[in-house]
Order: C-alpha cells, then structure tokens, then sequence
C-alpha cells in the first residue's frame, strides 16, 4: 500500500466515519466534528482549492468526487485541476478515470455501484481492471447482506457509503468487512 | 414474488411469476411460448432489443408479456399506453441518487417502481417509500427469504429474487442456455 493510502486508511480507521458533505451548509459542522476525512460530492469543481484549504488547515483530509462535482471535466486535465486544487484523493465510478487518478499521484477510489448480481461481477472485474487504491461500495448499508460476493474477492480496502444513517448501520458496515463508512448524516460524524 | 430468470438460469415456476433479465431475444421469445406464468422482462438487459417505445410496445403487445422495468421513461409510457405495466427503474445507491433517478419517474397512470437494488428497500425511510409511484418491486440481490420478507415489511408489492423454492418442476425451454 502506497504511503499516502495508508494514512488514509490509517486516519479512517482511527475515526472510521466520514463526513459525506451534499451541502454548503454542512461544511461547518464538518469542519468542527472529529471526522478525519470530508468526502465532497457536490459543488462547484472549479472554485474548491479555498474550501479544501480549510479542510487542510482543521487537520483532515478529503476526497472530491469527480463524477458530482460541477464544472470539472471527466478527464485527464479535469483530475490535474482537483490535484492542484488539494485534493487529497479522487473518487470516480469510471474505470478509465480511476487509472489517470492513480497516475496523477493522489489515491483513486473507485465507487462500485451496486444494483444486482451483474453489476457486482461488472464492478469486480471493472475494480480489477482499473487497480484503485480504495473501492468505496455503495448502498453501503447493504453490505452485510451481499459480504459473501464481495469482501473476500477485492485486494483493496473497501468503504461503505449510502444510506449509512444510524450507529447500528455503521457498526453492521464495518463487521462486514469495510474499514470506514461515509455519510451525510452529521449526528455519526467523528464516531468512534 | 418474482423468481429471477436471465440466461443459463432457468427456475421452476413453482406458480410465481417470471422477471426475465440479461437474456437474449431469441430465448425470451422461447420462454414466452413455453409457460403460462406472469412474466416481467427487464427490457434494458435484453440483447436484441434496443429499450425504447418500439420494443417496449413489441414485448406487451406482441408477445403478451405482462409487464416491463426499464429506466427509459419513453418506453415505460408506451408499454402503458398498450395495456401493459411499465415498472420504472429507480437505483438507490444513496440519497443523492435516489433523488435524481426519481425526478425522472414519469410518474404516469400504468407506470409502478423497480426500486434496485431491491435489497435497500427495508432501510429507505418511510418518507423515501411514501413517494414512489405504485406498484413498487424491489429488485435486486435479494437472495434469502428473510430478505424477501423484509422488503414486503417494507411496504413492497413485490419481489423479484434469485431464492428459487424447490420443487419437482423443472421446465428448461427447448434449446434454452
């Protein structure tokens, strides 16, 4: 594991709830809670290097998703602009995204999206092909049910995200395997 | 409850209804002449068809299938306008996406939910559930009966699972994978 995965992986599991910021106004209390890592999935892709300045400065990391943010493109130059801005890893769904993340030198999650059978044996192969350094599975709070087809057949670590909205939730995701979760609900932020 | 069927996949019928996915025209037209129970085809996973008005109208008003999931609003209008039940499909990944696949519901008489994957559907809230257009099916990764079980909890009309039931009936479609 690369090093700057590793601390990441390191600071999660120290405080293995992520804070999922959808809104401006959630970025406060964000900021305040004791979560390591803010995931941002919404906003504007272009103007984030002030807000990622900030989530520096409190002492966490973040992860900016690049298939929700607006403005940026889904490419190359899009990524290099999310680096340069402070991004401390990129998510993505896409594959092809995922490699050129890895290549620019932050840590590349993969988000596997899960809707059936198919799409899990889609999105292992999608994961084996594209090599990210985390596989961020959502709805996370499914994965209890689905462990047996997923957690034993992926090298990297995985996160659990979506619909994670109770400590219940959270602890069921990690005993199923995951190492952290994502959620957008403020009240789990900074859970131990 | 549906019984999941999709290529190389071929359950006994055990009197529930058929949810044909990832299937080939030709195989499908071969299911639909050899049994008389309730099929539900998943028109976005059948190759061959291209999942628009046409295929829509030709799968309800042609080969009689009862109804169609598709998340392609164009098609789901038109197996309705045929008499059919379109059942439009919503994924729920998370609460972001459960909201934007749901503003493209057309929301139409004839039109119901597929809520995928079915498996999320006991842990939406009520206040999600209150607002999908019925009938709502959960589809997708429901493996066990207690999931099953939970997702009718949940307030589903019905489930689609690959937990077949046993039993002596084994009709595999001549020529069938």
């Amino acid at each position: 594991m690369e090093a700057r995965t590793a601390e990441i992986v390191a600071r999660l599991r120290e405080h293995p709830v992520g804070a999922a910021i959808k809104e401006h106004d959630q970025l406060e209390r964000a900021l305040a809670s004791s979560s390591a890592m803010l995931f941002i999935l919404r906003g504007d892709g272009l103007d984030l290097a002030p807000l990622l300045r900030r989530v520096h400065a409190a002492g966490k990391l973040a992860a900016v998703h690049m298939d929700l943010v607006e403005g940026v493109g889904r490419d190359h130059v899009g990524v290099r602009w999310l680096v340069r801005a402070g991004a401390d890893a990129v998510i993505s769904s896409h594959g092809h995204l995922v490699r050129t993340i890895r290549a620019s030198g932050v840590v590349a999650i993969q988000r596997l999206l899960l809707s059936d059978a198919s799409s899990v044996t889609a999105g292992l192969a999608a994961v084996e092909r594209a090599g990210p350094d985390l596989v961020e599975v959502l709805p996370g709070v499914i994965l209890p049910h689905v462990r047996d087809l997923l957690v034993e057949r992926l090298r990297v670590p995985l996160l659990a995200g979506g619909f994670i909205r109770s400590a219940a939730d959270v602890e069921a995701a990690l005993a199923a395997g995951a190492f952290a979760v994502s959620t957008s609900s403020p009240e789990l932020w900074g859970r131990r | 409850m549906l019984l999941e069927v999709r290529a190389g996949v071929w359950p006994p019928a055990h009197g529930h209804g058929l949810l044909l996915h990832h299937l080939d025209l030709d195989l499908l037209i071969r299911i639909v002449g050899q049994t008389g129970d309730l099929l539900v085809v998943d028109l976005d996973s059948v190759g061959g068809l291209s999942p628009d008005r046409r295929a829509a109208t030709f799968l309800v008003g042609r080969l009689g299938v009862g109804a169609i999931v598709t998340r392609h609003a164009p098609a789901a209008g038109a197996a309705a306008a045929v008499g059919g039940l379109a059942l439009f499909r919503i994924f729920a990944f998370d609460s972001t996406g459960l909201e934007r696949s749901l503003a493209a519901h057309p929301r139409s008489p004839g039109v119901g939910t597929v809520i995928s994957p079915g498996l999320v559907l006991p842990y939406l809230s009520a206040r999600d559930r209150a607002v999908l257009p019925r009938p709502v099916v959960g589809y997708g990764l429901v493996r066990r009966e207690e999931e099953v079980e939970a997702c009718r909890r949940a307030g589903a009309d019905s489930v689609a699972t690959s937990a077949h039931p046993p039993s002596s009936r084994f009709d595999r479609p001549a020529g069938g994978r």
